[in-house]
């Protein structure tokens, strides 16, 4: 990754409160992008943007619900 | 009498104790005995209470001496793993901060089910520290106690296995009720999200913790739901329900979703899988090759809301004492730190979008179950940091050993591991039934059908 993106992290964390050495900042860096790969995965999902998804999760399927 | 606990199931316990042919002091003294004999290289338990177990098992037997046992597990020993509350007992977590926190006051509500029915609450067992992961140390797998029993319950998990207790509770965010079952070869149900009360539990992800049984059969599993949802009455029943002769799969249809589920995992457990399926097949089970494109993005979809949520939890000490966690979930907590609100939201919204998906698949293909292996992989060893596969590439153990659970806590539905074979070092692989929402015995009648006509419950650890 850039430095300029590592500075970035650093950056975002310390205003989140973290205190980051640079070895732990590393490890960040590198979490980060494991995070990216997975938002990838989400991002395939079409989703209504207007839909705040606030309410619990109900993994009743409606059709079929014997609640 | 002599007890051999590794056999023994619940639903042989209970039927023994309540025709006299058992005492509960004698099936307690032999828990605390195989208890002493194993836990020192199996170090699944952080507390017990033996002497509170033994009078109320004294306390059990005086009580039946005057008739018929009010209560289905008057007496019996189960083990509760420590992220959940049980009164007058601590609930560490495995977390350092948390080493002298005070005393539950009250036992959560999955804990006080089990009691209220007559368990006898033998103690804590180990979690993987906050119960975020898969390693659960310093607890190791009966099969071989240089391996992982798996996690986050895999102090519960290995208990079972040993024979130290007859059943045990665990929690399950990604895979955390169902890795361990499968690596420590015994049944591991999550039920639907939602469906059992959480309350009392020490919070991991709450869009997607859940409570659920370990146990050694699909029956024991049965019998320990039933009494969690607060439906004790409905356990005789289940004695015609699973029948220990099994029964036929006729009619039933099973989906496979290769695509993802079997793209990558250890040859051994594809064998074991491919073996599981010609069981079924046997039985009557209609086979049905199915596609579920969205699975990666359910993973995604679980990894990304529990990163966040946990983070939050755990929010404030990771700013004021982060050098009392341990480096994986420090590591964990900080990345979730980082995630933008409006990446959270995303993943939530797409959680709705997933439901559908795989309620479509379901409708499409008239499914009553899907199959998939529990883990790509059996027990790596201790030191192990990562999975290999035959083709030489490698994947970090806790992102593995999540790969094949985590979509189905994403969906929500309702999945059982069950025990279906051993890779070549004679370690256990699991099989994941996947059920539709809030039909958790439907899916357990899949489940014990296939035990009962596979037998791989019969195979016992070696100590």
């Amino acid at each position: 990754m850039e430095s300029g993106e590592v500075q970035r992290v650093k950056a975002r964390a310390e205003a989140v409160g973290l205190a980051l050495d640079d070895a732990r900042l590393e490890t960040l860096v590198s979490s980060l992008e494991g995070i990216g790969q997975m938002m990838d995965a989400v991002r395939t999902i079409p989703v209504d943007p207007v839909d705040l998804a606030l309410e619990p999760f109900d993994p009743a399927w409606p059709e079929e619900s014997v609640r | 009498m002599t007890l051999d606990l590794t056999s023994l199931t619940l639903h042989d316990a209970m039927k023994k104790l309540d025709a006299r042919e058992l005492s509960a002091a004698e099936l307690m003294r032999e828990s605390l005995m195989r208890l002493d004999a194993t836990d020192e290289s199996i170090q699944s338990w952080v507390e017990i209470e033996p002497r509170y177990a033994m009078e109320m098992a004294v306390a059990a037997d005086r009580r039946r001496a005057i008739g018929p046992a009010p209560q289905p597990f008057l007496g019996i020993p189960l083990g509760i793993k420590d992220m959940i509350d049980v009164a007058g007992m601590r609930t560490r977590c495995n977390m350092e901060s948390r080493v002298n926190v005070d005393p539950a006051h009250h036992d959560a509500d999955a804990a006080a089910a089990l009691r209220r029915d007559g368990a006898v609450l033998l103690g804590k067992t180990v979690t993987q520290e906050a119960a975020a992961g898969v390693v659960s140390d310093p607890a190791r797998s009966p099969w071989d106690p240089e391996r992982i029993p798996g996690g986050s319950s895999g102090g519960s998990a290995a208990a079972v296995a040993a024979g130290t207790c007859l059943g045990a509770l665990g929690t399950d965010t990604g895979g955390s009720i169902r890795t361990p079952a499968a690596l420590v070869g015994v049944v591991g149900m999550k039920p639907t999200y939602g469906r059992l009360s959480v309350a009392g539990i020490f919070p991991l992800s709450p869009s997607m913790d859940t409570v659920g049984p370990i146990a050694r059969t699909v029956h024991d599993t049965a019998i320990l739901y039933l009494s969690l949802a607060g439906q004790r009455k409905g356990i005789p029943a289940l004695e015609n329900r699973f029948p220990a002769g099994g029964g036929r799969l006729d009619g039933k249809r099973i989906g496979v979703p290769r695509a993802y589920f079997l793209d990558r995992v250890q040859p051994d457990v594809a064998s074991a899988f491919r073996d599981a399926i010609a069981v079924l097949e046997t039985l009557g089970a209609e086979i049905v090759e199915c596609d579920w494109r969205e699975a990666e993005a359910s993973r995604g979809v679980a990894l990304m809301i529990s990163r966040v949520e946990s983070a939050a939890i755990h929010r404030d000490q990771l700013r004021s004492a982060p050098e009392l966690m341990g480096e994986a979930l420090r590591s964990r907590l900080e990345a979730g730190s980082l995630v933008t609100g409006d990446d959270y939201l995303r993943a939530r919204q797409a959680r709705k979008r997933i439901r559908t998906t795989i309620a479509d698949v379901y409708r499409e293909h008239r499914l009553d179950a899907m199959i998939a292996p529990s883990a790509p992989a059996t027990a790596p060893l201790a030191e192990d940091d990562h999975v290999v596969y035959a083709d030489g590439s490698t994947e970090a153990v806790g992102m593995a050993f999540t790969r094949l659970t985590a979509p189905w806590n994403a969906t929500g539905q309702p999945a059982i591991s069950v025990p279906c074979g051993f890779d070549t070092n004679r370690l256990p692989v699991g099989l994941s039934f996947i059920g539709r929402p809030d039909q958790e015995l439907a899916l357990c009648d899949i489940a014990h059908a296939y035990e009962r006509a596979a037998g791989w419950f019969r195979h016992l650890p070696p100590m």
